[in-house]
């Protein structure tokens, strides 16, 4: 069984994780959206599976960055799921998949400017105020910035004061971001207020031209990104959980253990041996 | 008082438009060459999702059609539901507001839409208690039915041949059984006589009546007297139900 590192759930990978001694996560992560509401097999299948794993969760509707109202039907919703599941993570994304009353299911970037870090936050504030518990926020990747007035690390980190909430580092999305934009994702994650980090992404990717990489979850980690997590967890003061996303072009599970054991030796060392709060 | 200023929203309103739209806007501080990504991706998670709750209805319909139609529905129809596996519903009432031009040339498409929802919708859904007791006499006494289950009028046999292969000539009064089998969550359908949806939805309805209860009903809305054949009839076709977890 890995300590600190676990795996995005997915319905096809319910008899392996309960069946099969060829995967072995500390955790399972499931989105509220996929599962609220739902019954059935696949329900039966998950509840056999929480009683081996502890569940995260990672949100996807939410929309924080919305210019809309928060969906507060939803939010009951969502609430209601975290306390079913037990979840002790209950994490969203930096960015807006709704606007003007109309989902868009995918993450579009928010302007990265001041109104929008005091309209976020206020809608961050009110979405723990309602759950009672810190939302942990993921540096989502992005293609273009959107009528920036500051940099981007500036953004995350004022929205991190303004809303005293946590933040999900996803690594990939950050090697992404800095190919991308042409920066050093070292030097930003050196920028980063890392006292917030309370969960860590780590997925691979794909690289459609020379100058562009796209965040498809479809692909194994590379080598720089395992560089970048190194680096990254380096700053952090003590162990956070850290999950392996992969969501297309599914490989045999040894090969998924085999990214999660890469990943667990690093946090090993790195963490000299610490274990994940359960 | 609202933080966001009207030009912030202006172009993250403009950005998701153009999701919609794919007509590419006047944007502030967008790096050249990569707005199209985020109108694919968005796009992308439309279609899929639409093209794998429907897949008989994008057999049925051109390719052109199919691809018209998701598009029209996506850029038109403000998506409400915040469940990305619920948003394919929303297409049934799209279609019938501004596509009745495809109601006409494929008259079985409203009950295939419904039919292949029902099937999306009954495979996902929230769990209903269906208690253990099993039904001690299928004359004599109520059915222990499955809650997991509905009965679908359609005008057209979306639910036993081929939609492809459906005319106009076919139209009729078809009666669907549909249900979750509780062991292994399979959806399945039914077909069912006029009759035998009535009997269903009756004992549905009130579950204190047994089919003896209904008898007189049955003998004056039916015209069926004949006891013992009636006896016969309706305990083998409570053995299939009780075989196919429709009753226990």
């Amino acid at each position: 069984m890995n300590q600190h590192v676990g795996i995005g759930y997915r319905k096809d990978f319910g008899s392996a994780f309960l069946n099969s001694e060829e995967v072995h996560p500390a955790f399972v992560e499931i989105a509220p959206e996929n599962w609220i509401d739902v019954g059935g097999y696949w329900k039966r299948q998950l509840q056999k599976v929480a009683e081996r794993y502890p569940i995260y969760s990672h949100g996807l509707s939410l929309s924080v960055g919305s210019p809309d109202p928060i969906d507060r039907g939803f939010l009951k919703q969502v609430k209601a799921f975290l306390e079913e599941w037990n979840v002790q993570i209950y994490s969203e994304h930096l960015s807006y998949s709704k606007c003007d009353n109309a989902h868009l299911y995918d993450l579009l970037p928010i302007p990265f400017r001041e109104d929008a870090v005091k309209h976020v936050s206020e809608r961050i504030r009110e979405v723990q105020d309602f759950l009672g518990r810190k939302l942990v926020i993921e540096i989502v990747s992005y293609y273009t910035p959107v009528a920036a007035e500051m940099t981007e690390v500036e953004f995350i980190n004022a929205i991190l004061q303004e809303a005293d909430c946590e933040l999900l580092f996803d690594i990939n999305n950050i090697y992404v971001n800095g190919f991308n934009h042409g920066y050093d994702p070292k030097a930003f994650i050196d920028q980063l207020d890392t006292s917030r980090v309370r969960y860590i992404h780590m997925a691979g990717h794909e690289k459609v031209s020379d100058d562009l990489i796209i965040d498809t979850h479809g692909q194994p980690i590379i080598d720089p990104v395992y560089d970048l997590f190194e680096h990254a967890i380096k700053k952090l003061n003590g162990p956070v959980p850290v999950l392996l996303e992969r969501d297309f072009n599914i490989p045999e599970m040894k090969e998924l253990q085999y990214e999660m054991d890469r990943l667990e030796a690093i946090c090993t060392q790195t963490w000299d041996h610490a274990t994940l709060e359960r | 008082m609202p933080h966001l200023k009207d030009e912030t929203h202006e172009q993250q309103s403009l950005l998701a438009k153009y999701t919609r739209d794919g007509i590419e806007p006047e944007m502030i501080g967008v790096t050249d060459g990569r707005l199209h990504h985020y109108r694919r991706l968005v796009f992308n998670v439309i279609r899929e999702s639409l093209s794998s709750t429907y897949p008989l209805t994008v057999n049925l319909l051109t390719q052109k059609e199919w691809g018209v139609l998701c598009q029209e529905f996506f850029e038109s129809h403000d998506c409400v539901h915040p469940q990305v596996w619920r948003m394919p519903e929303e297409l049934i009432g799209y279609i019938a507001e501004h596509r009745q031009d495809l109601h006409e040339r494929y008259p079985q498409l409203e009950d295939l839409l419904q039919l292949e929802w029902l099937e999306a919708e009954y495979y996902m859904m929230k769990d209903r208690s269906f208690p253990e007791g099993s039904t001690q006499d299928p004359i004599e006494a109520p059915w222990n039915l499955n809650p997991e289950s509905e009965i679908a009028s359609f005008s057209y046999p979306v639910h036993v041949k081929n939609a492809r292969f459906i005319s106009s000539t076919d139209q009729g009064n078809y009666y669907c059984l549909i249900f979750r089998q509780p062991t292994s969550g399979k959806v399945k359908f039914m077909n069912l006589s006029p009759f035998l949806a009535w009997l269903i939805a009756t004992l549905k309805a009130d579950a204190s009546s047994s089919p003896r209860d209904l008898f007189p009903v049955i003998a004056k809305e039916f015209g069926v007297d004949d006891e013992a054949l009636l006896k016969e009839q309706l305990s083998q076709f409570f053995k299939k139900l009780k075989s196919d977890e429709m009753v226990r």
